[in-house]
């Protein structure tokens, strides 16, 4: 249509011929467009052409081979062509222009054949499409346009966008190439490939994680082989796993992230992890070493680690020290007990043992040897990592933090007690001995008192050694004493509060122990006693009072710079009034002789200290005593009449002599002196108590000893001696003229070498009866 | 020339006759008519525009002829696997299988039909321009051309049926390319020259010529 035309002049019909432009014409100008936009679109898509060698040229064929990345084509086979020297194929490839930038040098083809194996069957699409040329750009590279194929398919983990990790394992055991790899159960991967390490100490199996599955392996992921049927455990814990049947014949790998961990970061391209024989050694995850003594028969692997019963860990293997010195076990520790493996863990061997304490450990003879480990939780705290420990052969004294009351007790000797011996009270068993350890000076023992009954020990409390029998006696007498049956064989600590309101004790607390309930018991005052010589003396040596016991030595010890013996003694609970002023003591010794035979009981007893207390009440109270070696010859025996002789010999006077009266013995002779100035002989005489009577002013005393022989030409011979003792021994007589007041004690005699006649017919009625009657 | 009898020179045309025909039912109506009588349709002594609107539309269908040609008519796709192909590949594939009738047949059908139809139109429209002796000879080229445009819709109906017929999923499917698109155009686009070309203006060429 002509536009001008349609506008006609009024005036006149002026058709004008003008250029016949038609509407029409822009269906050209439409197509023109239409085709330069399809060409110029063609021409900017056109494929590049390069060219790649192959090895071979099976299963390609021209312009239907393609070229594809991740499953798409992006090029097609244009042309196949020998090679110049007839030993390879140039491929002339197609490649979208799209790939235009990948196309470097760093790229890679490799041409896809289905694969049938154990492993599986791979590139099956090639089944139905044929084989196709497998493209893996690579933009970093330098631009090309002639390539060599690679020979076979590079590793999975290369060709796709996955994540390859190198595992490392000492055998390669039933994993092969393709051999899966697992989560769950889940095939999230497959192996690639395997080689010897560098070293040729390992096997590096390369598997290959897709892509949507690689988050799942982390750096903390641990690996286990999960080929074959896996039995583990022991007879009361059998366990059998196996992943798949395909594992089963094919072997796998499976893999596993504690979610304790999770928050390890993800793996990398490339990262390297030990690949564990087997699911337990991939489970415990912190490598621990644990020196152990050489003696101790760690005997198998596989050796579990418990703490409270819980098992934390498994000995994984076990290797001698270079230097023999000992083993080192190398264990491997449950992720979550990580906080446990601080310094001051414990490890130490528990194996079934037979003792008077029973049976120990028998568990173990079903479920095998196990490692007990301890830690307190003062040791949890502190959270000072270690990974090395010193392993013991036996139970090791309980740690701090075990509950109970843990305590001390120094012992000069052990005697008896062992580790898990008994700590009684009342003849109960409250506790055990947890370890037991020499000192400079003795011995300590620590032992624990279970907490039901750690309220019982304070500060009063007394501990005694209850092991074996302990048999006390003489002649007076014997007294068995033995803890219970069990204490009596495996030794044990019994212990008793006598005050029940003292204050508590603190862990730690160190108390003595000691050897008897006796020596525990003995709460009395300690007093020092001086001796000349020790000869006789031991600890123990009794301190008596008119024959009862209020006392005992402790302890003998050398005073050198006085040269003398210091003796601590303890009086009994009650015997305390008798360390006074004034108070005396002295040693009885069995004494033998001719004339004087004395204290045989201590013959067989042995000797002991007599005691004299001072006779004031109100004394003041003395701790320190100086110890005469015999009975002082001042001292009455008994409550007699103390007397003093005078004489200028002593003649055969000895001590013990007896006084006779009219030839009865009515005392004795206590001791004799030499009277300062030494111009007589005191001799000191004891009267007994109820012949006090006889003895007035008027008495007269002389040397009974030998024989008075008289001649008379028609007498004859007359013989006349107070006793045959007093002729063996000697003796001295005494007589009185009258009745008179009784003398004081200590009232002076002068002692006649021979009685005057009239002397021998003096008797007077005195009476003896009415005096003791006094 | 020669050919023609003498007697030629006693053609009288519509227009001296004072007619003209209806082109569409050919009618012969009077020079005043406007509209056929028969079947109404717009009668003219000579179609407006004629000459220009078949260059055009001929312009246009050699430029599609090249896409048509150079771009895909179909994909077939067997097991996911399909290669777009042009008319010439699908030619050489069929003779590459030893269908050589075939591949001659869907050649002709579809290269040399359209090839020879734009050629003739060209042809047409340059000797309406030049005009020459033997213009009833183009009289008869056109009737060829008119007639054999039906049939070049071969292709596109072929293409439509496998379309249409095989969707098979995965295991083959056939897909129409943008040349069919193309092709389709190039057909229709030469049909409508053909249409579009009034064939009594040969005879006022012939008529030119005889002045």
């Amino acid at each position: 249509m002509n536009q001008n035309t349609s506008a006609p002049e009024p005036a006149r019909a002026n058709i004008k011929k003008r250029g016949n432009l038609s509407l029409v014409w822009l269906l050209p100008v439409v197509a023109l467009l239409i085709v330069v936009w399809l060409v110029w679109k063609s021409i900017s898509e056109a494929g590049i052409v390069i060219d790649v060698e192959f090895q071979n040229g099976r299963g390609i064929k021209q312009g239907k081979t393609e070229v594809r990345l991740n499953g798409i084509a992006v090029g097609r086979v244009t042309g196949i062509a020998m090679s110049d020297d007839l030993k390879s194929v140039d491929v002339t490839l197609e490649m979208d222009r799209r790939m235009s930038t990948s196309l470097t040098d760093k790229s890679r083809f490799w041409l896809v054949r289905p694969q049938v194996s154990v492993a599986g069957i791979s590139g099956l699409d090639t089944l139905v499409s044929g084989n196709y040329i497998a493209f893996q750009p690579d933009d970093t590279g330098i631009k090309r346009k002639k390539f060599i194929a690679l020979p076979s398919p590079p590793p999975l983990g290369e060709q796709e966008d996955g994540l390859s990790l190198t595992l490392r394992a000492k055998e390669l055991s039933s994993i092969q190439n393709g051999s899966p790899v697992y989560y769950r159960r889940l095939k999230i991967g497959e192996v690639s490939s395997y080689d010897l390490s560098v070293d040729d100490q390992y096997v590096d199996v390369e598997v290959f994680i897709q892509p949507r599955f690689a988050h799942l392996v982390r750096r903390n992921t641990r690996f286990w082989n999960a080929g074959g049927v896996e039995l583990s455990g022991s007879l009361t814990n059998l366990k059998v796993r196996t992943q798949s049947i395909v594992s089963l014949v094919q072997g796998g790998v499976s893999l596993y992230t504690p979610d304790w961990e999770q928050e390890f970061p993800e793996a990398y391209q490339g990262d390297v992890f030990p690949l564990y024989r087997d699911y337990d050694e991939a489970e415990a995850g912190i490598a621990v070493e644990i020196d152990f003594p050489l003696d101790v028969a760690l005997g198998q692997e596989k050796t579990r680690i418990l703490f409270h019963g819980m098992e934390v860990g498994l000995i994984r293997d076990i290797e001698l020290k270079d230097d023999y010195s000992g083993i080192t076990a190398n264990a491997v520790i449950r992720p979550d007990a990580v906080n446990l493996m601080v310094k001051g863990a414990r490890f130490w061997l528990v194996k079934p043992s037979i003792g008077l304490q029973g049976i120990s450990g028998l568990e173990t003879l079903l479920g095998g040897r196990y490692i007990n480990m301890d830690v307190s939780n003062k040791d949890i705290k502190a959270a000072v990592p270690k990974r090395r420990f010193n392993g013991l052969a036996s139970q090791p004294a309980a740690s701090p933090s075990a509950p109970g009351l843990h305590l001390k007790l120094r012992a000069d000797s052990l005697a008896g007690v062992s580790h898990g011996s008994p700590v009684l009270f009342r003849k109960m068993q409250v506790g055990s001995v947890q370890s037991h350890e020499l000192t400079d000076d003795g011995v300590l023992i620590k032992i624990l008192v279970d907490p039901a009954y750690q309220h019982l020990v304070n500060h009063s409390s007394r501990f005694w050694n209850v092991s074996g029998i302990t048999l006390h006696g003489g002649l007076q007498g014997f007294s068995i004493k033995a803890g219970t049956l069990n204490s009596m064989l495996a030794g044990g600590i019994a212990f008793d509060t006598p005050d029940r309101t003292s204050g508590k004790v603190k862990n730690g607390t160190g108390f003595t122990l000691y050897d008897s309930t006796e020596k525990a018991h003995q709460f009395g005052q300690k007093i020092s006693l001086i001796f000349e010589t020790a000869e006789g003396l031991q600890v123990g040596t009794k301190i008596k009072y008119k024959g009862l016991v209020v006392g005992h030595l402790t302890d003998l010890k050398l005073d050198k710079q006085e040269g003398h013996i210091v003796a601590d003694a303890l009086l009994g609970k009650s015997s305390g009034w008798v360390a006074h002023e004034g108070s005396r003591f002295w040693m009885v010794r069995p004494r033998l002789g001719l004339a004087n035979t004395a204290n045989l009981e201590t013959l067989v007893t042995g000797q002991y200290i007599e005691v004299l207390p001072g006779s004031r009440q109100d004394a003041a109270a003395k701790t320190r005593f100086s110890v005469e070696m015999a009975v002082p010859d001042d001292l009455p025996v008994n409550n007699g009449l103390r007397l003093q002789l005078v004489s200028s010999q002593l003649g055969s006077v000895r001590r013990g002599n007896p006084i006779y009266y009219r030839e009865i013995p009515v005392g004795t002779v206590t001791g004799y002196r030499l009277a300062d100035p030494a111009s007589h002989v005191l001799i000191f005489i004891n009267i007994e108590e109820r012949y006090r009577s006889l003895v007035t002013s008027k008495s007269r005393f002389w040397n009974a000893s030998g024989i008075d022989v008289k001649f008379g030409l028609f007498s004859g011979a007359k013989i006349r001696t107070e006793s045959l003792e007093a002729l063996l021994a000697g003796g001295i007589a005494f007589a009185t003229p009258e009745p008179g007041e009784p003398v004081a004690a200590g009232h002076q005699f002068t002692m006649a070498e021979e009685p005057e006649s009239q002397w021998l017919r003096w008797a007077p009625a005195i009476s003896i009866s009415q005096e003791m009657s006094h | 020339m020669k050919t023609y009898p003498a007697d030629a020179q006693h053609w009288i045309n519509g227009s001296d006759a004072g007619l003209k025909l209806c082109l569409d039912c050919h009618k012969v109506c009077a020079e005043q008519t406007e509209r056929c009588p028969r079947c109404g349709a717009r009668v003219h002594q000579r179609r407006q525009n004629s000459i220009a609107r078949s260059w055009a539309l001929t312009l246009t269908a050699a430029l599609l002829y090249i896409p048509a040609n150079l771009l895909p008519m179909m994909t077939v796709s067997k097991f996911e696997e399909g290669q777009p192909q042009t008319i010439f590949s699908g030619v050489i594939e069929l003779v590459n299988h030893g269908m050589v009738p075939i591949a001659l047949l869907v050649f002709t059908a579809s290269v040399v039909v359209p090839l020879l139809k734009l050629l003739g139109m060209v042809w047409l429209l340059i000797c309406v321009r030049f005009p020459g002796a033997a213009m009833h000879r183009q009289q008869t080229l056109y009737r060829v051309i008119v007639w054999i445009g039906r049939w070049s819709m071969l292709d596109i109906f072929i293409i439509s049926l496998l379309v249409g017929l095989v969707q098979f999923g995965q295991l083959g499917t056939v897909t129409a390319g943008i040349g069919a698109y193309a092709f389709a155009s190039v057909v229709v686009t030469t049909m409508l020259a053909a249409m579009q070309f009034d064939p009594r203006l040969l005879w006022d060429a012939a008529e030119v010529k005889k002045l």
